[in-house]
């Protein structure tokens, strides 16, 4: 069994462009195994992971933790050479909490995280200033939940998401020294994440499907400095207006097996299919000024991914993690841009727990995620280059068993 | 934080300091081209005229400039230039204004500057200088023994400011541009290792700033082009054999011809009916675009409609823009003056010569296995918009980003696209791996 999925994983084509911006730490024992939980989900973070693993949780729980992620993204520019981004800082952070109902036939829980996000900041002055000098995403999903657990072996469960994206966009607009365009917005959305868990002696299996999530803003705020006063005159340019952009964060198909060979010894195989096609632009449209919509085709294509990960309890006082992963890149050729760098993705991450009581854990978990260089000739802006992006991270938490 | 959490943490860390992303510099190559003695020779455009006038930015950002800063990477030597004084140059600079300068709406209009006549006298003999364009020259003044005798005409100040010998001491004799070319030279040796010829564009812009009179000013004769090309290529090779050569725009990718359309006469339905009463019955004005009328030379200095495709010069644009109906240019009462008109005659004429001067500038350049850069295509692709990082680069006038104020030059963003053309081809040509410029580092039109 084991050998042939190891088998499918080699044979699963390698695509060489790309780059999503899913965080992909959603919780501290996840990110320890590299994001590899879905077959395991053994702590209240399983209401993102597979929200009917919670049915089989001994006690309620609670998890609680944030990341500090630091992306880097270089550029190789074909006029100037090699460009780094700024250092950015994102903080992803999850609480979860379950709770089992009299007959343990009903779990509740609730969760909230930020599953999308993305931060990427340049000089001003570089020179893909009129392209982005600062694109941040952040997503927070609020998600109540409630699991049936039909047996000894099988449940389901179901969670509701609300979900808010906050987008901050600068770019340069190409009159005189640079007119500043600043767009900020809020938008809203909503979808669900639906689950099955097989629960067995030594073994679990589990599917999840966590559905797409619109998120729409129809009234940003975009902001322009440094505009010349004729431009303001002629209303070529407004002061401030309001903006619109709606795009999609991808659904995910997720089948998980745990497997737990012994009492110490946790393992974890996921294997993921994000249908990034969602993701077919990103568009700010300007009202009542069209000629200044940015309209930006990404053309994203879908991809599989993998996680591997694997837990050794070496005490009663701690645990130890480590994973890996990898993904295809979603981003097509001609379509990249370096608000949204990336590729194939392989990621490495180790983490720990140190259990103070019987009942509370600190976690802390670690991860590299490297993006294999892109390049880009021939995308609508004629901006070319290659692309090589590192994402690290520093991730705690605590967990709490009532 | 226990001593385990520290250990793992400071792992991570130093595991980080590895995980660069940055890439390494690239590798550039003069591949088999040698840049160490470039040698720049044309016109206003070699020269970097912008804005109507030779001055110190124009000229520091002018192509061949732009160009030498990239050879720099690639063994290139220094760039030399006979740079004006740093004030408003030669020329009367323009400057765009906003305001309610005439009687319609706000809108832009150009202001000139008054030149710096000290620009004129010669600079002394600082030669030798690697950019030897000279604004108004033609392709037979590069090898004229008289051009620049004096600093009298702009026919000959523009050379005589820098030429190497004004004459003054003996024949009444000057250097030539062709001959001070050879002069540069560093400690390896003497005469450019690498040229670029960009001649020509004078040979008809003259006959066509004139509106096709040719009041002094007319299209030099093919036999005459050609034998100036094959004398500049001749001595120009001799020294290494490689350069590049481009051909020459042609009128219609310039926005001074083109930037106002032959129904330019925009009226109100007050003026319309006022022009209906006092013209012929066969004669209709109607409200919005209108069709202006001209005064054509032939046959016999009639009044007449001007027909689509006939060319307005923007010079005009005060007299059709500012008057009230009763003097405004292109209506019956007021044609517009024919020396502001290319008709369809006079374009038949340019549009040959251009033919010929092209065909002459490709073939000797592929003849002597020089790169050619064609030009000509490049701006007609300008002007349906060449994009550059995210800016779209059109031959649009003011809004289109790649010309100067006067219409016909660009600027410098124009200049350092027009530079990339030159190191696509160099690079293809010559196997060099020249790096391109940020064509949107350099400065383009200041609006008020």
């Amino acid at each position: 069994m084991k050998n042939r999925v190891l088998l499918s994983f080699l044979l699963l084509p390698f695509f060489t462009l790309g780059g999503g911006f899913e965080i992909n730490r959603q919780g501290q024992k996840a990110n320890g195994m590299a994001g590899a939980f879905a077959g395991v989900a053994n702590d209240a973070s399983a209401i993102y992971y597979n929200p009917a693993a919670i049915a089989f949780h001994e006690h309620a729980m609670m998890n609680a933790g944030y990341d500090l992620v630091f992306p880097r993204v270089s550029f190789l520019s074909p006029s100037e050479g090699n460009v780094d981004s700024k250092t950015t800082l994102m903080v992803p952070f999850h609480v979860y909490a379950t709770h089992h109902f009299a007959n343990r036939k009903v779990t509740g829980g609730i969760g909230i995280y930020t599953p999308y996000g993305t931060s990427t900041k340049w000089e001003d002055k570089w020179t893909g200033r009129y392209l982005t000098q600062q694109t941040k995403l952040t997503t927070i999903f609020l998600q109540p939940t409630i699991t049936y657990r039909l047996d000894d072996n099988y449940s389901a469960g179901i969670g509701l998401i609300g979900a808010t994206g906050f987008l901050k966009m600068r770019r340069a607009l190409p009159v005189n020294d640079d007119v500043e365009l600043d767009l900020k917005g809020t938008g809203l959305g909503y979808g669900f994440n639906i689950g099955a868990f097989a629960h067995f002696e030594k073994l679990n299996f589990s599917i999840n499907y966590r559905s797409a999530v619109k998120l729409k803003t129809s009234k940003g705020d975009a902001t322009f400095n440094n505009i010349p006063s004729s431009f303001i005159d002629q209303q070529t340019y407004p002061e401030s207006a309001s903006f619109k952009s709606s795009f999609k964060l991808p659904s995910t198909f997720t089948f998980g097996i745990g497997y737990l060979p012994t009492e110490r010894i946790i393992t974890d195989i996921d294997i993921s299919y994000t249908t990034w096609k969602d993701f077919t632009d990103w568009n700010i449209e300007i009202s009542d000024y069209d000629q200044l919509n940015s309209i930006n085709n990404r053309n994203f294509s879908n991809t599989f991914s993998i996680r591997l990960g694997g837990q050794y309890r070496w005490s009663d006082k701690m645990d130890y993690r480590i994973g890996a992963n990898y993904e295809q890149s979603p981003s097509s050729d001609n379509h990249l841009y370096p608000d949204l760098a990336g590729g194939v993705k392989l990621g490495a991450a180790a983490g720990a727990t140190r259990h103070v009581r019987e009942n509370i854990g600190f976690d802390i978990s670690l991860m590299i995620e490297d993006f294999s260089e892109q390049k880009e000739n021939a995308n609508e802006k004629n901006f070319n280059g290659a692309y090589s992006k590192t994402v690290y991270s520093i991730g705690l938490g605590v967990n709490y068993e009532f | 934080m226990s001593s385990e959490k520290i250990r793992l943490f400071l792992f991570f860390m130093i595991a980080c300091a590895g995980c660069k992303t940055a890439f390494d510099d690239p590798n550039y190559s003069a591949g088999e081209a040698n840049f160490s003695r470039y040698v720049a020779l044309g016109g206003s455009f070699t020269a970097g005229f912008t804005d109507n006038a030779l001055y110190l930015e124009g000229q520091q950002n002018s192509f061949p400039s732009i160009l030498a800063s990239r050879f720099e990477l690639v063994g290139g030597g220094g760039f030399e230039q006979p740079l004006v004084n740093s004030g408003n140059g030669l020329g009367n600079k323009y400057i765009l204004n906003y305001g309610s300068a005439c009687n319609s709406a706000s809108g832009y209009y150009l202001t000139s500057l008054t030149e710096d006549p000290s620009n004129r006298n010669w600079i002394g003999n600082k030669a030798p200088y690697n950019n030897l364009g000279v604004p108004i020259a033609k392709s037979f003044h590069l090898n004229d023994q008289y051009f620049g005798r004096s600093n009298a005409t702009p026919y000959s100040y523009y050379y005589n400011r820098f030429a190497t010998d004004t004459g003054f001491g003996g024949a009444g004799l000057t250097s030539t541009i062709l001959g001070d070319a050879g002069k540069v030279s560093d400690g390896k040796g003497i005469g450019p290792t690498f040229f670029s010829l960009w001649i020509g564009l004078n040979d008809y812009l003259g006959y066509a700033l004139a509106g096709g009179e040719g009041e002094g000013d007319s299209i030099t004769p093919d036999n005459i082009f050609n034998t100036a090309i094959d004398t500049v290529l001749t001595s120009l090779t001799s020294y290494s054999g490689k350069g590049i050569v481009a051909n020459l725009p042609d009128i219609y990718s310039l926005p001074f011809f083109t930037t106002i359309p032959y129904s330019g006469l925009n009226l109100t339905q007050a003026e319309a009916d006022s022009l209906n009463i006092v013209t012929a019955d066969s004669i209709h004005f109607v409200e919005g675009a209108n069709s202006f009328w001209i005064k054509s030379p032939l046959p016999g200095d009639l009044t007449r409609k001007i027909q689509p495709g006939e060319l307005v010069l923007y010079s005009i644009i005060d007299s059709i823009r500012c008057r009230n109906i009763n003097e405004r240019w292109g209506t019956p009462q007021n044609p517009i003056p024919s020396k502001y008109i290319l008709d369809i005659n006079e374009l038949n004429k340019i549009t040959n010569a251009v033919n010929v001067f092209n065909a002459k500038l490709q073939s000797s350049a592929l003849s002597r296995s020089l790169a050619f850069v064609d030009m000509n295509s490049y701006f007609r692709t300008l002007q349906s918009g060449i994009i550059f990082n995210g800016v779209n680069y059109t031959s649009q006038y003011l809004t289109g980003g790649a010309f100067s104020l006067d219409g016909i030059h660009p600027n410098s963003r124009g200049y350092a696209l027009i530079a990339n053309e030159f190191i696509r081809v160099i690079n293809a040509k010559y196997k060099s791996t020249i790096p391109e410029v940020d064509v949107n580092n350099y400065p383009g039109i200041r609006f008020p």
